[in-house]
């Protein structure tokens, strides 16, 4: 039994609290009361974490609450779209159902080798794409920009070729066995080889890895790309930029890990660069929808909401008058994308690295 | 009682080591329209209380790798799970093999088609053999008392509606709703508690050939520049096509 007073901040809080057939309040006091109800809508939280971050009593609504719900919910109906991609994770290690050995495609695309971490065994820096910084085509440019920026720090980095999805959106899906078994797989490959850190891009991976692999024992130190490169941000010479941006906060970097300041210490060194803040910033950001498998379950959310999450975020980013919206998860791009170009917007999406790469140039 | 046919086959997600005279593939998996016959099958044993009975049909390197899509099925809602171990051979040869063990059931359901059996002969060929029924491209079933009430499509949206008399052997091609998801916690418990029994028939061994001929690769050339240039050097290529 949580300590839940009942007082609807977490319902009042729900970017898509008025589509919701049960609210958070309503599920929390139906998991209290041990008789539960749900619907599709079930489906909808993108973990955006904001109830969980307002609730004054501390209630683990989106880490706990709601992935058991859905847990149950799973052997029930799942929406197609979603029962797919959790067989191709289960089946291939990534959403996509692509094979595993096509993991390390990216690294063809650059203009020098990547290390592979199976062949050398031994690096200062582990480089975890994910499944998106791996296989799909737009993120691929963050993470080949990202290795770019390693080789010219001079970073002694590798990447691993039988990296299996971590498991993030499988475990806020209440997935919790094939969570447990992703995190399985990957530590023992982890296991296997020497590294000091492991960095990367997707602040969902980045949430595991820093505070739900050590549950099964994983100790490695893990950094966000942006938290990296604002640590070293002294090494950069940046070029002067005419672009007007504004800063979208990852859920899982911000609200659930609480680093606002990593890309903002970024942002504020490259000269020419007119910085505002969207109206929701920091804790208050409004989520890009990605999360907890939103990112799979596009018919079912457009089926159930007036406004993609995404939608809303772009055009309040648009309404700013900015050229271009940075991130710093590696899921925002497909999101924030697919949105301007469903609103019809002339606005450009770029993740930390490559707005420092172009300042570099 | 159901028996349910499912095939292990090349993951064409894995790819193939293609060579003139072998086809190897990397993995195996099962037949996806094999899959769609559990489905309906562990469908009507929710609405009509049928026992269902799934064989898996794997080769030696199969033989372990089917495990998987028969545990799904008993996660499903299947009572029990066989596999038969087959030679390098065809599929007549496995239903003949499997003809007598498959008389016990009142209907039998399998994939239509199978990535590597693109004729469609296989569900056929057991009904064939067992003097009953067969109806190909299934994507509904609906039991009234003897009788087997099927949607067969026909394309375009159009199907027809069968009456068939059981026993009978159907052919599935496609699911009306979603399929179900297992959840790896509880593949996990079935793999822990259920049992595969192995069926110990001689299948016969035929002779399959495979020759790996590679169409001649087309020349291609991409032409570069603004696109009046592009349009010139077409307008050429053209006048030479045409003479």
């Amino acid at each position: 039994m949580n300590p839940c007073i009942q007082c609807g901040v977490c319902s009042g809080s729900c970017p898509y609290g008025e589509s919701l057939d049960f609210t958070p309040r309503m599920l929390v006091l139906m998991s209290n009361l041990g008789d539960l109800d749900f619907t599709d809508t079930i489906w909808l939280c993108s973990s955006c974490y904001l109830c969980t971050y307002r609730c004054p009593s501390g209630i683990k609504i989106t880490d706990e609450i709601l992935p058991k719900i859905r847990e149950i919910a799973l052997e029930r109906n799942v929406p197609e779209e979603l029962s797919r991609t959790l067989m191709n994770i289960m089946r291939y290690g990534n959403p996509f159902g692509l094979p595993q050995r096509e993991r390390i495609e990216w690294t063809k695309e650059l203009e020098f080798d990547v290390p592979i971490l199976e062949d050398v065994k031994k690096t200062d820096v582990l480089f975890i794409p994910g499944c998106y910084g791996s296989y799909h085509s737009r993120c691929k440019e963050v993470t080949k920009t990202i290795a770019r920026l390693f080789k010219m720090m001079g970073v002694d980095f590798a990447i691993l070729k039988g990296e299996k999805c971590i498991g993030d959106h499988c475990r806020l899906l209440g997935e919790f066995g094939l969570f447990e078994n992703l995190a399985a797989k990957n530590m023992k490959l982890f296991s296997r080889y020497e590294f000091n850190k492991i960095i990367t891009p997707d602040a969902h991976a980045f949430n595991s890895l820093k505070n739900e692999y050590p549950r099964f024992g994983f100790t490695a130190k893990v950094l966000h790309h942006s938290q990296f490169f604002a640590e070293h941000i002294d090494e950069f010479e940046f070029n002067e930029l005419d672009y007007k941006v504004t800063y979208h906060d990852p859920c899982f970097l911000g609200r659930k890990n609480g680093d606002y300041h990593s890309c903002r210490i970024i942002l504020n060194r490259i000269p020419g660069l007119k910085f505002v803040e969207m109206k929701r910033n920091k804790e208050m950001a409004l989520c890009c929808g990605a999360g907890g498998g939103g990112i799979w379950l596009d018919s079912l959310v457009k089926s159930r909401v007036r406004e993609r999450l995404a939608e809303r975020r772009v055009k309040e980013a648009y309404k700013l008058g900015v050229d271009v919206i940075v991130t710093a998860c590696i899921l925002d791009i497909p999101m924030f994308e697919d949105a301007i170009k469903v609103l019809g917007l002339d606005l450009k999406v770029m993740d930390i690295s490559e707005i420092m790469m172009e300042a570099l140039r | 009682m159901i028996g349910v046919i499912v095939r292990a086959v090349p993951d064409l997600v894995e790819g193939l080591e293609i060579e003139e005279e072998e086809v190897k593939p990397y993995k195996y998996i099962a037949n996806e329209l094999d899959e769609y016959a559990v489905e309906h099958a562990v469908n009507l044993k929710e609405k009509y209380g049928e026992t269902v009975e799934v064989i898996g049909i794997a080769n030696e390197d199969a033989y372990d790798e089917i495990d998987e899509a028969l545990y799904t099925a008993i996660a499903k809602g299947a009572d029990k799970a066989y596999k038969l171990l087959i030679p390098r051979t065809t599929g007549y040869k496995v239903a003949e093999a499997l003809s007598e063990f498959l008389k016990k059931y009142d209907m039998i359901l399998t994939g239509t088609l199978a990535v590597d059996e693109f004729y469609g002969v296989f569900g056929a060929t057991i009904a064939d053999l067992l003097n009953v029924p067969y109806v190909g491209g299934v994507k509904g079933i609906e039991l009234e008392g003897d009788y087997a009430v099927v949607k067969k499509e026909l394309g375009g949206g159009a199907y027809l509606v069968l009456k068939v008399k059981k026993p009978a052997v159907f052919g599935i091609v496609s699911l009306e709703k979603p399929p179900k998801y297992v959840p790896f916690s509880k593949l996990r418990s079935v793999m822990q508690s259920a049992e595969i029994e192995e069926l110990d028939l001689d299948v016969e061994e035929d002779v399959i050939n495979v020759r790996f001929v590679e169409p001649p690769k087309p020349e291609v050339e991409f032409i570069e520049g603004s696109p009046e240039e592009v349009a010139e050097k077409l307008v050429e290529i053209i006048k030479g096509l045409i003479r």
